[in-house]
């Protein structure tokens, strides 16, 4: 063993050997001398520490005397104070390291001091000739010191280093460019002038936040126009320009700003955008809508917000077309609360109004290739396929026809569905090829085909979680008086509790919206029924402005202004009665003369069978929004090839008083009308 | 006596390698103390300048969400929760994820803070695991605080709620009982902001043992040793490790951990990278690794900042068991973390981070143990066998041996140089235990990361080591 | 006349003995203390003083802190003026819900800081 031993003793790396051991007591050393250096550390850390401590303590009361000392209140015991401390000052500033302490306790005391005080310690500090020290300082090599030298300076506010700071803004190493921009912008106002025009290099954010912040705190600052830098070639200066005109409220910079939407920095991007926020640059729109599609999330979502803040109705559409376009979650449902924001009374009526112009179209377009899914839709339909195709046709001509109309005084909703037919027809109708959409339209369906409301209830909890929040959502975005029966069950029998609390929140919203909409009934979409729009108004006003209204009902009136003008024959006062009479006669006239034509035949109608006004309303909300394929189809079935005007049309064409094209049975037309209503009302 | 030249040969062969190891351990050690050196002066220097707090209020302070998130935290959360809300920054936001705690963590909150449920809309392509309910507080005073109570779903999934819940331009991600000096928020915005040519990704700082320490009202008043001996000796690795070791790989760019108590992110590169793996342990770890490969394959300019102002102190293990559970984990989550992104290792495509950051985790975070281990195996048994060469073993020994106490001998004068807060006695005290810690705390973590190891290695092969840890223990 | 006994509460100490040197200048009797532990031993030592201003972040023991412990502990109402540092408006208003009677932000003014203590003492 001990022979065995031995032998690898000998051949052991002995080299390795020597160098381990070697190594072994140099770091033996090494690790003495670190004791020996910590301890040290430690104590004069801790004495110096104290010895400043003591110093200041010494030059604190010193300091003070100076500072409030005051010639005109100084009693002469005072004066004498004052002047042995002058010498006694006089005689440590000769001495090298207290004039560095007495320059270190004069910063300090700066940063805490303001006012008058801070004043009178400026120009002690001057007074002393400290600042000769610190402007040493400036022409030493070192970074560190050169920083210090400017940080003094900028502290005691020493305006006449200006100039020579200036020439450190383009210095190479990063703390001093840094610290002299600190240094020229809180010296002089013009600094910030200086500093953006020439400076080269990448301004940091948090530079840009401390530079700001001494631009806050500038007493009287008369900021300069920062339009002049948002095309600098520097980026980050465009940036802060842009950030300061923001803060400083500069609306002069607008067109440039509607321009750097487009810029390449993201950063900048952003900054632009916010401030077409900021100063409500409506005519910045267009180009948000643009660049909205080119953007990254944060982009995206702050432009929804900004087109939220302009608060255009018309941007609906805009935010609609987001909400269903692949967007991550964020993004869509941003632009949803911004719909809702832009639309809090009038969302589902302009939803509904829009969902025709494109479903309706849409059906349109892809009637084949519904009609391929449909397998049993499509046997019934087959030979009237020719006829769908006519129907487009005519829904063209009848747009050509409206256009030149528009100025008439419509409802704002219906001139937005035409445009939206106009432009969107092509290019903007969502895909409606897949599987789960064919599923819902069917499901939509059957409530024009007077389901009762089991049906669809099963048709509902037939599905599975998944489908079922799809139902819902696409209820929530279309959903009418009619799902609500339907929410109601689910709420009653859905065990998830996600979808029950959906289903609440839909109805909720439904039932809110079904209120707005009866409130905010425009008179002039449809014929009334019963009561005159004009009996309220004239109930309320003077003579002079019921002459003028029964003028207006001679104009526009028809039979149930008649009655109310039959009544005002009754009037006590003369001149109305004589207007009464007039105007009765005229009346009666023009119901002779439209009595074969199709509007009078809707009035007839109304009297016998139409609902309220509130409910026809109604219908034609669940009209526009609610169906889809039958839209077009449906109303194939039962009429012939002059009978395809779809309803909305018929109330879009008597809105506009333009007549239908001449093969046109109107009674006919008629007949369609007032059964659908009795079909969907009572569904 | 026919095999005794093929026994010289291995023998040999072996002790080169030992020597190899020892002495590129050695070299690496001193440069990262000459790094870590440098930049501690550097960095001193450059923050002698300028007041933070007076930039707290800018209109240009961006917006910090902390995510802090919580399970079985019942005891405490109130507090520290409150510690939280009263950090010197004006546009933050405190979301504490409940984790689904089987205590009465969300009831104490919702009774402390007045909170009520408020109604959102979640994404529908929710990849976390179920939000129940997301409160905010009905008081003004406590508008930072937002509560998400969900499912557990372990700690990076919780993480993950609250970086996708959130809407802040950066994003905390702290341990709820770890204590956060007032000004850490301001020091983050600055490190954040203060670069100008590359985006900063993520921000990472110093942990200090709270121990002992006197903390009143959710303040630190003052510094003291721990009185633990367990505590002692994580405090010296907490010194050697922070002080040096992430200060060297700060000032060369590839800092390659955040410690979960106290990191914070860049949102938008932090969810596109795919936010925190669910699938490991060390999540903490593998989310730098993730982030930073996603800049390098796109080719973006940026960095990683490392604060070494202590700001965040938080109470490690002081039971040898817990303190085992916990370095066991860390190795585990090494090694999948490791593994994970293997393809990085000396891979000139992710430049110093696949040529030395990646090389450094794989020999000497994660091989060392091992080879330890069974270096420890090999001796004895060549002695036991005889061959032992005792000359050069000794040698080896005392060197590796000096080294390491120097070494943290080195660490301790820079922790007084830097921070200064315990007393001379307490720093003697230090250094002895700097010089015993090689005999008995070393050898534990030695053991605790072999028993990761073999966890991670064989037992998840044979089908049932799959995380079971849906808590999340300290530091 | 008796000079107005006024306790100077702040940490800072070239600040404290800037201020100190001020107020006596003006006529008060200033007593100084560095920190929490001081103020709450001084207060038990000596009478009461006729005012009290102190900075708002002190060791040991918060401008707030010292308000609850005057109003609550010994329950006077001996006026409290509250230095705070900037951006620390949150504490600012919990410390005049503690009953704070005013405040100065720093940087301090010292003529300003003299106007306050005149006010405050007049009102008493």
């Amino acid at each position: 063993m001990i022979n065995t031993n031995n032998i690898y003793l000998n051949i052991a790396p002995n080299v390795g050997v020597d160098l381990l051991w070697w190594l072994t007591s140099l770091f033996a050393v090494i690790g003495i001398v670190y004791i020996l250096t910590t301890f040290y550390t430690k104590s004069s850390l801790m004495l110096g520490i104290k010895r400043k401590k003591i110093k200041k303590r010494e030059l604190g009361p010193i300091v003070s005397e100076f500072l409030f000392f005051d010639e005109n209140t100084a009693t002469l015991e005072d004066k004498n104070t004052y002047i042995s401390l002058k010498i006694q000052i006089r005689q440590l500033l000769k001495n090298k390291r207290d004039r560095k302490v007495l320059a270190e306790v004069l910063v300090e005391l700066s940063q805490d001091l303001s006012g008058e005080t801070l004043r009178s310690l400026h120009s002690l500090y001057k007074n002393l000739g400290l600042e000769k020290d610190a402007l040493i300082k400036l022409k030493s090599w070192k970074w560190y010191t050169i920083s210090q030298g400017i940080l003094e300076l900028t502290q005691m506010k020493v305006t006449d280093s200006y100039n020579q700071i200036t020439k450190f803004v383009n210095d190479r190493r990063g703390v001093i460019h840094k610290q002299s921009v600190i240094a020229i912008v809180s010296l002089k106002d013009e600094g910030i002038n200086y500093f953006l025009d020439t400076t080269q290099h990448k301004i940091s954010e948090w530079q840009q936040l401390k530079l700001l912040e001494i631009l806050q705190n500038k007493k009287d600052f008369n900021p300069p126009r920062f339009k002049n830098w948002l095309f600098s070639k520097n980026t980050d200066t465009v940036l802060f320009a842009l950030r300061l005109l923001k803060y400083y409220d500069q609306n002069d910079g607008n067109e440039a700003i509607i321009q750097l939407i487009r810029h390449k920095n993201s950063l900048i991007r952003l900054e632009a955008i916010q401030c077409v926020g900021e100063f409500f640059l409506v005519e910045a729109r267009e180009t948000l809508k643009n660049v909205f599609w080119v953007s990254n999330n944060d982009c995206k979502l702050l432009i929804i917000e900004v087109i939220e803040t302009l608060g255009f109705k018309e941007d609906v559409a805009f935010l609609k077309l987001i909400e269903d376009s692949k967007q991550v979650f964020a993004v869509k449902n941003k632009a949803y609360a911004a719909i809702n924001g832009l639309m809090p009374e009038n969302h589902l009526k302009l939803d509904g109004l829009e969902e025709i112009s494109s479903d309706y179209l849409d059906s349109l377009i892809n009637t084949k290739e519904l009609k391929e899914k449909e397998a049993s839709f499509l046997e019934e339909k087959i030979s009237e396929e020719k006829q769908n195709n006519n129907t487009i046709e005519e829904v063209e001509n009848i747009k050509t026809v409206k256009e030149p109309e528009d100025k008439k005084e419509e409802n704002i909703n219906l001139e937005f569905t035409i445009e939206d037919i106009e432009e969107d027809t092509v290019k903007e109708i969502a895909p409606i090829d897949d599987e789960k959409h064919i599923e819902f339209i069917k499901f939509l369906d059957s409530k024009n085909e007077e389901f009762s409301s089991e049906i669809y209830d099963e048709l509902y909890f037939k599905q599975d979680k998944d489908k079922k929040l799809e139902l819902l959502e696409k209820i929530e975005d279309t959903g009418t008086s009619y799902e609500i029966s339907l929410l109601e069950n689910i709420i009653k029998k859905e065990t998830n509790e996600q979808l029950k609390e959906k289903a609440e929140f839909i109805l909720n919203r439904i039932s809110k919206n079904q209120e707005d909409i009866i409130e905010e009934v425009d008179p002039k979409i449809i014929f009334l029924p019963e009561q005159t729009v004009f009996k309220n108004l004239y109930e309320n006003c003077d003579t002079e402005a019921k002459l003028i209204l029964l003028e207006e009902i001679s104009m526009l009136g028809d039979r149930k202004e008649l009655n109310f003008v039959i009544e005002e024959l009754k009037s006590s006062e003369h001149i109305i009665r004589q207007k009464a009479a007039k105007v009765k006669l005229i009346l009666e006239k023009r119901i002779e003369n439209e009595s074969i034509e199709e509007v009078e035949a809707i009035i007839e109608n109304d009297t016998l069978v139409l609902p309220k006004l509130e409910d026809v309303e109604f219908n034609i909300n669940m009209d526009l929004d609610s169906t889809t394929t039958d839209k077009a189809v449906e109303p194939v079935l039962e009429c012939d090839e002059n009978k395809l005007m779809p309803l909305e049309y018929c109330f879009l064409m008597e809105e506009l008083e333009i007549k239908p094209q001449k093969p046109f049975s109107l009674f006919n037309i008629d007949f369609e009308l007032s059964d659908e209503f009795y079909t969907d009302q009572y569904n | 006596m026919f095999d005794s030249d093929f026994f010289n040969i291995v023998v040999n062969y072996i002790n080169i390698i030992f020597l190899m190891f020892t002495i590129i351990l050695f070299t690496g050690y001193t440069v990262m103390g000459y790094l870590a050196t440098k930049h501690t002066l550097h960095y001193r220097r450059k923050n002698s300048f300028g007041d933070l707090s007076k930039v707290m209020a800018s209109p240009l302070a961006p917006s910090i969400t902390i995510i802090a998130p919580a399970y079985n935290e019942g005891m405490n959360i109130v507090e520290n929760v409150r510690s939280l809300l009263s950090l010197n920054y004006v546009d933050y936001e405190v979301m504490v994820v409940n984790d689904g705690s089987k205590d009465d963590t969300l009831e104490k909150m919702i009774i402390a803070y007045d909170l009520v449920k408020i109604e959102q809309r979640i994404d529908p392509n929710w990849k976390s695991k179920p939000i129940r309910g997301i409160y905010k507080s009905k008081h003004k005073a406590f508008s930072k605080l937002t509560v998400i109570d969900k499912e557990n779903g372990g700690k990076s999934d919780a993480l993950n709620t609250g970086m996708q819940l959130s809407s802040n331009r950066y994003v905390g991600c702290i341990d709820v009982d770890c204590l956060l000096l007032p000004e850490a928020l301001l020091h983050v915005v600055k490190s954040f902001y203060q670069r100008s040519g590359k985006r900063v990704i993520a921000v990472g700082g110093v942990i200090r043992v709270a121990n002992s320490c006197k903390i009143a009202g959710g303040e630190l008043e003052e510094v003291r040793l721990p009185k633990n001996w367990l505590a002692k000796f994580q405090l010296l690795e907490y010194t050697r490790s922070f002080v040096l070791g992430r200060m060297a790989w700060g000032s060369i760019d590839s800092l390659l951990i955040i410690s979960g108590a106290f990191g914070f992110f860049d949102r938008e590169i932090a969810v596109a990278a795919g936010g925190y793996d669910t699938n490991t342990v060390g999540e903490d770890m593998e989310i730098v690794f993730r982030m930073r490969r996603y800049m390098h394959e796109k080719k973006l300019p940026y960095t990683v900042e490392y604060i070494p102002d202590p700001l965040c102190w938080t109470e490690v293990p002081e039971e040898i068991k817990i303190f085992v559970n916990q370095r066991d984990r860390w190795s585990r989550g090494n090694l999948e973390t490791l593994t994970k992104h293997k393809d990085m290792f000396f891979n000139p495509k992710y430049g110093r981070l696949g040529m030395i950051s990646y090389p450094y985790w794989f020999f000497y975070e994660w091989l060392a143990p091992l080879l330890e281990f069974f270096g420890f195996l090999s001796i004895l048994l060549f002695y036991y066998l005889g061959i032992l060469n005792v000359k050069f073993f000794m040698a080896i020994t005392a060197a590796v041996f000096s080294f390491s106490v120097m070494f943290s001998f080195f660490a301790i004068l820079w922790e007084v140089y830097a921070y200064n807060q315990y007393k001379s006695k307490d720093i003697f005290i230090l250094m002895i235990f700097a010089i015993i810690e090689p005999f008995i705390f070393h050898p534990l973590v030695t053991f605790s990361a072999i028993r990761g190891n073999y966890k991670k290695l064989f037992k998840v092969k044979s089908g049932w080591g799959t995380i079971t840890r849906k808590g999340f223990s300290k530091a | 006349m008796v000079k107005k006994r006024l306790l100077l509460a702040e940490d800072d100490e070239l600040l404290s003995s800037l201020l100190k040197f001020r107020l006596k200048k003006s006529g008060y009797d200033v007593d100084l203390v560095v920190n929490g532990k001081e103020v709450k031993e001084y207060l038990n030592a000596n009478n009461l003083p006729d005012i009290i201003v102190s900075d708002i972040m002190m060791p040991y023991m918060s401008g707030i802190e010292l308000i609850d412990y005057v109003r609550n502990q010994l329950n006077s109402k001996l006026p409290i003026i509250i230095i705070s540092s900037a951006g620390n408006e949150e504490n600012v208003l919990s410390a005049f819900e503690m009953g704070a009677n005013d405040f100065l932000s720093k940087p301090v003014s010292p003529s300003e800081l003299l106007i306050r203590v005149a006010r405050e003492l007049n009102k008493v």
